[in-house]
């Protein structure tokens, strides 16, 4: 994406949504499923994505949990009871924006 | 579908540690990250050993990868001052308040003035030191180093300064303890409380690190 501010705001929304969609998923791996949902227009960098990570765990909206995988350790990350509640109101908020911008940059897209 | 292997894991992680990557639970993170993009490369085409693909993702990802790390202390802070307001205003906590308030005020009462200044004076350091010494010797594992525990240090060195600040320079005066003892209890017993509620955050980020964790060797 050329402009990688655009989406600076909604990438913990991004994050949520796509953990709603899956038990539990590890960073590298919500990165790739960005890359693929989105055919390689959004790529979110390591120096973003962790330190979402790491606040949405501090917010006590996700949970961690290590395992061992292929010779090393990984961390799975999970939405809990507050993630999965605070996922509605982020992705309802989303698509008020993106309404409203769509009503701004294309009025006439707008039927009502 | 090629893996790495255990030394190439070792590796990444001594690189990752030599370059100021300390902390146990961000590393962790790092390396998965870093070994999962090497075994994309290699899997999809890159026929080069190991050691190149690293060196050449290095070369590009090292700025951004290390960025991350730069910012851990900012969710250590948040989840530190979150869990001692959720202790501090927990039952748990006001019952430990009233308790130390009690007791302090008690002490008060059945002591002599001069007795009661000096165990005053000397009691917030004393659970000070005594907790201070048991993070240091407990708490902290110069093996594997978690953020937020480390970062805990920067709260016992500001508590540290606050009881300096307090006892050894205005509240400790004798004029001032003699007209207005009820104010420094409750000085006194806010001061001990904070260190509690810290002592209490500890453990359980220690805990919570060791229940996660148990996998690191």
């Amino acid at each position: 994406m050329a402009n990688s501010n655009l989406y600076k705001g909604s990438l913990t929304t991004i994050i949520l949504k796509l953990l709603e969609e899956h038990d539990k998923m590890y960073g590298y791996e919500i990165t790739q499923k960005v890359k693929e949902l989105t055919k390689g227009e959004l790529k979110i960098t390591e120096g973003a994505l962790y330190p979402s990570l790491h606040k949405l765990e501090a917010d006590g909206l996700l949970d961690v949990e290590v395992a061992r995988v292929d010779n090393r350790l990984r961390k799975y990350y999970r939405l809990t009871e507050h993630g999965t509640k605070e996922t509605i109101n982020k992705l309802s908020e989303l698509q008020d924006y993106i309404k409203t911008m769509q009503a701004l940059v294309n009025p006439k897209l707008i039927l009502e | 579908m090629r893996k790495l292997s255990k030394e190439d894991i070792q590796f990444i992680d001594t690189y990752l540690k030599n370059s100021e990557v300390v902390f146990t639970d961000i590393r962790i993170e790092m390396v998965d990250h870093v070994a999962s993009e090497i075994e994309f490369l290699m899997n999809s085409g890159d026929a080069r050993g190991f050691y190149y693909v690293f060196k050449d993702y290095m070369v590009k990802n090292k700025a951004n990868l290390l960025k991350h790390n730069r910012q851990y202390y900012k969710n250590s802070d948040k989840k530190i001052i979150k869990s001692m307001f959720k202790n501090a205003f927990s039952v748990k906590g006001i019952v430990i308040f009233i308790t130390v308030f009690l007791s302090l005020n008690f002490l008060n009462k059945v002591l002599s003035q001069s007795l009661f200044i000096q165990i005053m004076r000397a009691l917030p350091f004393i659970i000070f030191l005594l907790f201070a010494g048991m993070y240091r010797f407990i708490g902290r594992n110069k093996k594997e180093r978690f953020s937020s525990i480390e970062r805990i240090a920067i709260y016992f060195m500001l508590i540290g300064q606050i009881l300096n600040l307090y006892f050894q320079r205005a509240i400790l005066r004798k004029t001032v303890i003699l007209e207005q003892s009820v104010q420094l209890i409750i000085i006194t017993s806010s001061l001990i409380f904070v260190l509690i509620v810290l002592m209490q955050v500890f453990f359980k980020f220690k805990r919570e690190y060791q229940l996660k964790y148990k996998n690191v060797s």
